[in-house]
């Protein structure tokens, strides 16, 4: 089963599919305002049509090549591609104005080569350990991490205010409330519409808050940029790396971490590994920083691609998806009817194999297409973002309908497009409502369950008869109170 | 090299190269804004209880359909009821004058203004796939030709959209929004065999 898996991720027509994939996310990772999430979200429609396999390693690839297309513009023309570039970007782009914008390049290409192994790896050795502990969830447990899973998200991705990315969530669940009840098939909020009676798919809500929003948001905005006319040859230097050897591993680990922690993703990654990076530097070193330090992009960029291998982990495990764009896949999984969670092995045996070999495959394509593409993105960059945006309009209309083959999910789009613009521009995160339309139906589920086995016990056995459940409801009450008193003082 | 360039977006992650959370946004919220999201969101919560205390129990109480929503509600009151405290704290001042300054500054705006405008287009291009939908077919013989109702509004769509933002002159918006267009039909109809919206 195994050999059969890596044989098919190793054919043909899976490395084309993997290519292709790599290289739109590398070139759509390197326009500035184009973020991994958005070109996660979009793609979900495309791969609707194609076979399970040919879907997974086709996001893959885009998520792979993404992460990594961020540093381009970064380096080059001092424009972040994506958020979690921008260490890269205070320490790329002086490098670049010393005419060492290729070596730098060559630094991140390397450093992300290096970041995916690292995440890679842990992913590979950490699963087994995590499903075991996963097999032993019953719904109380499986109510508490999805609940966990929101709250931890609004946290980390909503800044100086958990309030507010809570607050996201919970609205995020009341979108997930409409439709007809899972238990008893009761309409909730569905005010006497048929249509809404199906429930709101969390597709369009992806694309609509990941795809519309942001050309609302950006599209608007005037922000032209310089166009660089000289790159230098891209050579990834492996001794650099060796050089920081240490930092680089420890970054990894940092990435891997964070990716397993709903919400965090590479922005949260690439900025702690290039905080204690930089505090753990040499004091020679620590000069160079915010000066244009190798050491500084190699922590940021092998942090923010072990974070892809690190997001998978509570993403395949537990149905938890890590971050926004493990979010989308996950949803171009279930469009396959592959449900990820703690039986994936055994409903769908050998697709974690297959799922290793793509991320494996993946990154060898990145390293060489990373190499290939850093002089035409160069050319991309002449391109003004007035011009790109409004392309990508169409894009969610199709991206939207294409799932369901359904109108009703464009409105769907639309409207979850209008809301994400009004939320950004009053402060809250996005991806928590993301995160709880997709696990809302799973913790409303699982919790009605659980109270029902409760009903007839005394109300400790909650808490005596269920360890894990136990530890988990501290880790939700912490991250609470994490969130309202140590941030907030 | 040239660079004169700033970070784009109005993260602060990327204007201030400080990290702001995952998304950030405290830069973009005003004390003031806090408290119409706070009000905003306990009429929210209140429709929600409203609603889901009037569902019916078909079973026991603790598998009826409205029990989570009511919980997420009256908790999601409460976390209205905190940021409104945190605006009160921060100073924020809802007076008239001030309220309606901020509106005519928001309206006044050339970003709001654009931002507006796009929304607006997008809506009735929506709209016009939808209510106006048409699917004309040619059979060539080798091939069957088709243009609906996707094509052309998103062709109109974009035209409009691209000469506002992109500046560029009419026929260069029509030319790009007409090549991209038909080029995205033909890759999703004729490439993926995914149908496509306002086509059947």
């Amino acid at each position: 089963m195994i050999i059969e898996h890596i044989l098919l991720a190793l054919s043909p027509i899976m490395l084309l599919t993997c290519l292709v994939g790599v290289t739109l996310g590398i070139l759509w990772g390197a326009m500035p305002g184009l973020s991994t999430t958005m070109a996660m979200a979009l793609l979900i429609g495309l791969s609707a049509s194609m076979e399970q396999y040919v879907a997974i390693m086709f996001m893959l690839g885009v998520y792979t090549g993404s992460v990594f297309g961020g540093a381009i513009s970064a380096v080059l023309i001092n424009i972040p591609g994506t958020p979690d570039a921008v260490p890269t970007m205070m320490e790329g782009h002086p490098l670049a104005l010393k005419g060492e914008g290729g070596l730098a390049l060559g630094t991140a290409i390397a450093a992300s080569f290096l970041g995916n192994w690292v995440g890679i790896l842990l992913l590979i050795a950490f699963i087994p350990i995590i499903l075991l502990l996963a097999l032993q969830f019953r719904s109380w447990e499986m109510f508490l991490l999805a609940m966990w899973g929101i709250a931890i998200c609004g946290s980390m991705s909503a800044g100086q205010q958990p309030l507010k990315g809570w607050i996201s969530g919970w609205i995020g669940l009341l979108i997930a409330f409409v439709g007809l009840d899972s238990i008893h098939g009761v309409p909730r909020y569905t005010f006497g519409s048929l249509i809404l009676e199906d429930g709101i798919s969390y597709v369009p809500i992806l694309i609509g808050l990941f795809g519309l929003t942001e050309i609302l948001r950006v599209l608007p905005q005037k922000s032209p940029y310089a166009i660089p006319t000289e790159v230098g040859r891209v050579v990834p230097p492996f001794n650099t790396l060796r050089k920081y050897a240490r930092s680089a591993v420890r970054s990894g680990l940092i990435g891997t971490v964070i990716g397993a922690i709903p919400g965090a993703g590479a922005n949260v990654a690439s900025f702690l590994a290039y905080d204690v990076g930089r505090r753990r530097a040499s004091p020679e070193e620590r000069a160079k920083w915010g000066k244009g330090s190798y050491e500084g992009i190699v922590c940021a960029e092998v942090a923010n691609n072990a974070n892809v291998g690190g997001s998978m982990l509570p993403t395949l495990t537990l149905g938890i998806p890590g971050n926004a764009a493990a979010a989308a896949i996950l949803a171009a999984l279930e469009l396959k009817n592959v449900v990820v969670g703690p039986s994936i092995e055994v409903e769908h045996p050998g697709l974690i194999y297959f799922i290793y070999i793509a991320l494996i495959i993946a990154n060898f394509l990145m390293y060489g297409m990373a190499i290939a593409l850093v002089k035409p993105c160069v050319k991309l960059f002449a391109l003004p973002r007035t011009l790109l945006m409004p392309l990508i309009i169409p894009l969610c209309v199709v991206g939207a309908f294409a799932v369901n083959q359904n109108y009703v999910d464009v409105y769907y789009m639309f409207a979850a497009g209008l809301v994400g613009y009004v939320l950004h521009r009053f402060g809250f995160p996005l991806a928590p409502m993301v995160l709880a339309v997709i696990l809302g139906p799973l913790a409303d589920e699982n919790l009605r369950r659980s109270l029902l086995v409760f009903e007839d016990d005394p109300w400790w056995t909650m808490i005596t008869d269920h360890p894990i459940g136990t530890v988990l409801i501290i880790v939700v009450l912490f991250t609470f109170y994490d969130g309202i008193f140590r941030r907030n003082g | 090299m040239t660079s004169e360039t700033q970070p784009d977006g109005e993260d602060a992650s990327l204007k201030k190269a400080v990290f702001t959370g995952e998304e950030g946004g405290d830069e973009r919220a005003t004390p003031e804004s806090d408290l119409a999201a706070a009000a905003a969101l306990a009429v929210l919560a209140v429709a929600a209880v409203f609603f889901a205390v009037q569902l019916e129990v078909p079973g026991s109480i603790w598998t009826a359909p409205g029990l989570f929503p009511i919980a997420t509600g009256v908790s999601l009151l409460a976390m209205a009821a905190g940021l409104a405290l945190k605006a009160h704290r921060n100073g924020a001042n809802l007076r008239f004058n001030k309220r309606r300054r901020w509106l005519v500054t928001f309206f006044t705006d050339e970003e709001n203004r654009r931002g507006g405008i796009l929304i607006v287009i997008i809506a009735a291009y929506i709209l016009a796939v939808d209510w106006l939908g048409f699917d004309w077919r040619h059979d060539t013989g080798f091939v069957v030709l088709r243009f609906s109702s996707y094509e052309l509004f998103s062709i109109i769509a974009l035209t409009g959209v691209l000469r506002i933002f992109w500046q560029a002159t009419w026929t260069r918006c029509f030319v790009v929004s007409t090549a991209w267009a038909l080029a995205l039909a033909a890759v999703f109809r004729l490439g993926f065999h995914i149908l496509l919206p306002g086509s059947g």
